[in-house]
């Protein structure tokens, strides 16, 4: 509320002299409700308004779209949701290009020529689905379903149930892939071994302070919007202070009051040294001390605190503010300040993404600012790194599903990585070119441009091209992307303007918010929805899955739902788009629920003494309570999913539930399995060992995102690529003298797996040792906006297209030269430590 | 219930509802008394209310000190005084005027009298049901034309308040917001500052000041007044 006391003399006084107004604005109508509204500024009349979600990046803001006769003309964000509070990025807004994209493809289209030659002929959906069906029939009664592999990208929510639990679930194949290790994957298999659950929420709005390793959420990120528009608020109006922890200075760099510019993949050594400055000043007293009753620091399932402290103190007493100034490049003064300032501005927000974790020691950079986060008592607080919220959808199941097979190509080569608790989809490919754990027989894509997004493109495309190897390719896509370029068979999705949905993206205020997806506009052409596909799929494979389309499940959905039947279910989504909870309370601490002994004296409910986690021994598919004994907990495949609560003293807990792992219901800075694994329980240094062994000329590269792009799917957005459509490499001016190179040069970047030719920018803004490619640009398909290449179904109803002044400027693409290297415990693409040479053309 | 701050400085119980009306009250009348100093050259009866005693403590409260001159002198020649500094600080191009308009004033913007910062300010008003009279014969981005528009805001959200429609309420909070943001705060306080630097005259000094402070407020104020507002009546 308003400060008033200074003013409210003055206004008084001003009201009693009754200033005279002789103004010059008159109200002729009522003011029009906030928001939700837009008028053609051609014709003045109102525009159609659909309450809907955006899709252009993972966070799926609630939006409002515009019709004007017909076209999606305008997209704003949504008001009324307690997400965004109406705002919106320019990759959201840029959303509007898609659905006019004269590049899109409306048809389904089979290929005639060599593949990969770019020859199609349009045949009908019925064909199409008679050609799919057929094949997974064949298979499907061979009793070979796992040959069917499904890869996907983007597939959240009400699509992922309708395709991946039911259509895939009903058909029989587990050979599904995703795309989370070339994403996030490696910090969500980290936080999987900490707190159980993967995602996490900053809570920004009740922070004192934020700490932020390798995050851009200015930029980018999982919760982009919803957060950051809640970081900026809290640095301009509280003055939160913001350290960011970053190789480059990226947008949130430099909005914060500090950059440290670590040198790659020293992050982790900054965590521990930090961690090593709580502990040995005794900073952990207080908030982190108390935290620390719901931690496991030990090997043993119930320590004291004394015991606790002081495992904590002997494994970082190594790591001190001097060591790490060795690792990391940052001054043991600096690190020591940032780790007090941290410590003692109680609730502090740690973050962390990408920039920090996508390396060699990535994992373990994560558990360690998981541990820091604990230590100092800032996890699940107001204002700390929180556990997610979202909201809990009930949808239609299938009953009966087939016990599921599957090829095992999704993780890795065997050995690659211990724990890829979110598989390694950067290998996929790798695997089927290997062949030894088997081959699809059908690959089908969706929404996941493999080629172009994982690393070692070259091996990629081979792969895909090579008809020995992957028999017949499918891919659902409103675009012909790259790996759209390699299918047999092309299956048209409209762009999501043009979708149905229910959304559940988490929530940066610990209330959880329903939200659906649905069309401005009717599908485009002849495109339909792939969750409706696969409907028409499964009945012509003899599969009742119980709904025919995805406005359908949507529509169950809410039904189903008790929030929102109670308000008025399908009919009240549709109306106004979001909805939560209007007495709903934040949720924090969550951990701290204590069980009712019912809950855990239930007959099937055992006590695991080695770790104190109560668990129903039926439900992980124990014969008796003897065998589930006898096998324990942690050893038992899928255990966590029988997770009951955690005993700590006398009590029973919630504590911190596990979600993919076996692990305790504890916040685990000891990790046993990770030990388990032949590594360190606690957080430990690793070194990478392609920067141990590098020479004088080496440098080390790293990718990054910028504001009006998404990874890999807008560049034929044209507001957006108008925007940003070339990528010079970021070069520090040190580095560029050295090798004689002045702005705007074309250089040669160079690796193991490849090379690339890239323009310069001469910056301080990149640490020296390292050039900064962005993520986007250098496609070679994705249509004329993208790539200046027209896809073969292109038209030419977009007068824009005359004026593209950027056509034949369309960067570079660093993948080319990534290898498909992963982080050896989680499997996470090392986007940010290729060794590359850089020289001067 | 709560307690708040009266408008005579004391305080007094209020329920939740008349504090944010009392305090959108307090704000509009700060709008419309700045709307009206950078409008116009004062005028005798509006030196007269400002000079009086009660007025002076109450500037004095708000952190302004006009200084003794400006209240010892005749107000025929303050009168006459105030209108040449209005002239050569807003009118006269010679003396490096700082034209009091958006679209000359906001940083990067297009630097033009009449750019299209005044057209989008004007179409701003239209879309939300003001028209702007061009009877000063001066653009809708004028300084006290959007101070204006904001006194306006605040004054529905004041009588939505009143009559207990606060969905009302909380829909003109959000166009302050929204106005405030995109336009105003974009561009004032590069103004004040030029205004504070150039003016000679104490009154333009004070209530530049007096406008600076106040903006900076809302600055901090008005994005979570809105949250506040729509917790409140359990919109957000
Ligand atoms: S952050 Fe931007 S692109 Fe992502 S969902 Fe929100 S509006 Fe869309």
């Amino acid at each position: 509320m308003l400060n008033r006391r200074k003013f409210v003399k003055l206004s008084a006084a001003t009201a009693a002299a009754s200033v005279a107004m002789n103004g010059t604005l008159s109200q002729a109508r009522e003011l029009p409700v906030f928001g939700g509204k837009d008028y053609s500024p051609a014709t003045g009349r109102e525009r159609k308004a659909v309450p809907s979600a955006c899709l252009n990046c993972v966070t799926r803001c609630p939006n409002i779209v515009y019709v004007e006769d017909g076209r999606i003309v305008k997209i704003e964000g949504q008001p009324n949701s307690i997400r965004s509070e109406g705002k919106m990025c320019a990759k959201g807004q840029g959303g509007v290009n898609h659905s006019n994209d004269p590049d899109r493809i409306l048809y389904p289209m089979k290929r005639v020529g060599k593949r990969g030659e770019g020859q199609w002929k349009r045949i009908s959906w019925d064909e199409a689905l008679d050609e799919v069906a057929g094949r997974l029939k064949v298979l499907k009664d061979a009793g070979t379903p796992e040959k069917f592999m499904f890869h996907y990208g983007r597939m959240k929510s009400s699509i992922s149930k309708m395709v991946k639990t039911n259509f895939l679930g009903a058909y029989g194949t587990k050979t599904i892939g995703n795309h989370t290790s070339i994403c996030e994957g490696g910090k969500w298999t980290a936080q999987e071994l900490t707190w159980g659950k993967h995602y996490d929420s900053w809570d920004f709005d009740n922070t004192r302070y934020v700490l932020n390793f390798g995050a851009n959420p200015l930029e980018a990120g999982t919760n982009h919007i919803p957060t950051a528009h809640r970081l900026i608020r809290a640095l301009t109006t509280r003055e939160v202070k913001m350290v960011t922890v970053d190789v480059r200075l990226s947008n949130t760099a430099a909005k914060s009051q500090e950059w440290l510019p670590v040198r790659p993949g020293g992050d982790l050594a900054l965590a521990l040294a930090m961690c090593n400055v709580v502990m040995s000043e005794d900073l952990h007293k207080g908030h982190g001390e108390e935290f620390l009753k719901f931690c496991k620091v030990t090997d043993t399932a119930e320590d004291t605190l004394e015991n606790k402290v002081k495992a904590l103190k002997d494994n970082f007493e190594q790591y001190t503010p001097e060591w790490a100034e060795q690792h990391c490049d940052i001054s043991a003064h600096a690190i020591r300040r940032v780790a007090r300032e941290f410590a003692t501005n109680h609730p502090a927000c740690l973050v962390s993404y990408r920039g920090a974790v996508a390396h060699y020691n990535g994992n373990d950079t994560e558990r360690a600012l998981q541990t820091l986060a604990a230590i100092t008592g800032n996890i699940d607080n107001p204002g700390g790194r929180c556990l997610a919220v979202g909201p809990k959808w009930k949808y239609p199941k299938v009953k009966k599903m087939p016990k599921g097979r599957k090829l095992k190509i999704v993780d890795g080569p065997k050995g690659a990585a211990a724990i890829p608790s979110h598989h390694m989809s950067h290998n996929v490919l790798k695997m089927i070119k290997d062949g030894s754990a088997g081959r699809p027989d059908i690959y089908m894509s969706y929404m996941y441009t493999a080629v172009y997004a994982n690393g070692d493109v070259q091996e990629n495309i081979d792969v895909l091209k090579d008809e020995s190897l992957i028999p017949y390719s499918v891919n659902i896509n409103p675009f012909y992307d790259e790996s759209a370029a390699l299918a047999d068979l092309i299956l048209p999705e409209p762009p999501y303007t043009e979708r149905w949905d229910w959304e559940d993206m988490v929530s940066p205020v610990q209330i959880p918010e329903y939200y659906i997806r649905q069309p401005a506009i009717p599908p485009m052409g002849e495109t339909r929805d792939f969750g409706t596909v696969a409907c028409q799929l499964a009945e012509r494979i003899g599969i009742d899955l119980g709904f025919k389309t995805k406005e359908e499940f949507v529509r169950l959905s809410c039904e189903k739902t008790p929030a929102i039947k109670a308000v008025g279910g399908f009919e009240y989504m549709k109306k106004h788009g979001v909805y939560h909870d209007p007495k709903a309370k934040p949720k924090y601490y969550s951990y701290r629920k204590e069980l009712k002994p019912k809950d855990y004296e239930k007959a099937t409910v055992i006590l695991d003494e080695a770790t104190g986690t109560y668990w129903d021994w039926k439900k992980a598919k124990h014969k008796s309570a003897e065998a589930a004994q006898k096998k324990g907990y942690t050893h038992s495949k899928g255990a966590y999913k029988a997770y009951v609560g955690q005993r700590i003293g006398n009590k029973v807990y919630k504590g911190f539930k596990p979600d993919k792992l076996n692990k305790s219901g504890y916040f685990e800075i000891y990790s046993g399995l990770m030990k388990d694994k032949g590594f360190n329980p606690m957080p430990t240094w690793y070194s990478i060992p392609e920067h141990d062994k590098m020479g004088d000329n080496d440098m080390i590269m790293t990718t990054y995102k910028v504001a009006t792009q998404i990874h890999s799917r807008s560049q034929n957005c044209k507001y957006l690529t108008e925007l940003y459509h070339d990528n010079p490499a970021w070069i520090n001016p040190l580095d560029a003298e050295r090798r004689g190179i002045i702005e705007g040069d074309e250089v040669k970047v160079k690796s193991e797996v490849g090379e690339i030719t890239i323009k310069a920018r001469i910056t301080p803004a990149v640490k020296p040792g390292v050039i900064a490619i962005s993520h986007h640009c250098g496609h070679w398909e994705y249509g004329r906006y993208a790539s200046g290449n027209k896809a073969p179904m292109g038209h030419e109803d977009d007068p824009d297209l005359k004026r593209m002044w950027w056509k034949g400027n369309h960067g570079a693409h660093p993948n080319w030269i990534i290898p498909n290297a992963p982080d050896p415990i989680n499997g996470q693409l090392r986007f940010m430590d290729t060794v590359v040479q850089v020289m001067k053309i | 219930m709560t307690t708040v701050i009266a408008s005579d400085g004391g305080t007094q119980a209020a329920d939740p509802l008349s504090e944010w009306m009392a305090s959108a009250d307090e704000r509009a009348f700060l709008y419309r008394l700045l709307a009206d100093v950078f409008r116009r050259e004062p005028s005798a009866q509006r030196l007269e209310e400002i000079r009086t005693d009660s007025y002076r403590e109450a500037l004095n409260e708000a952190g302004v000190d006009l200084g003794e001159a400006f209240y010892s002198t005749a107000i025929d020649e303050q009168v006459e005084e105030l209108a040449v500094e209005f002239t050569r600080l807003f009118l006269l191009s010679p003396g490096g005027r700082i034209a009091p308009y958006e679209s000359v004033q906001l940083p990067d913007g297009s630097g033009q009298l009449r750019g299209p910062e005044s057209q989008i300010v004007l179409d701003y008003y239209g879309a939300t049901g003001f028209v702007h009279h061009d009877e000063m014969n001066d653009m809708p981005d004028h300084i006290s034309a959007e101070l204006e528009y904001m006194a306006h805001l605040v004054g529905l959200e004041s009588s939505s308040w009143a009559n207990e429609k606060q969905e009302d309420a909380l829909n003109a909070i959000r166009y302050q917001n929204d106005f405030f943001y995109t336009h105003l705060s974009n561009w004032v306080f590069c103004f004040l500052k030029k205004v504070n630097e150039r003016a000679e005259h104490a009154y333009y000094v004070g209530f530049a000041e007096l406008a600076r402070e106040f903006m900076e407020q809302e600055l901090s104020e008005l994005s979570d007044r809105t949250k506040q507002a729509a917790q409140l009546i359990n919109r957000v």
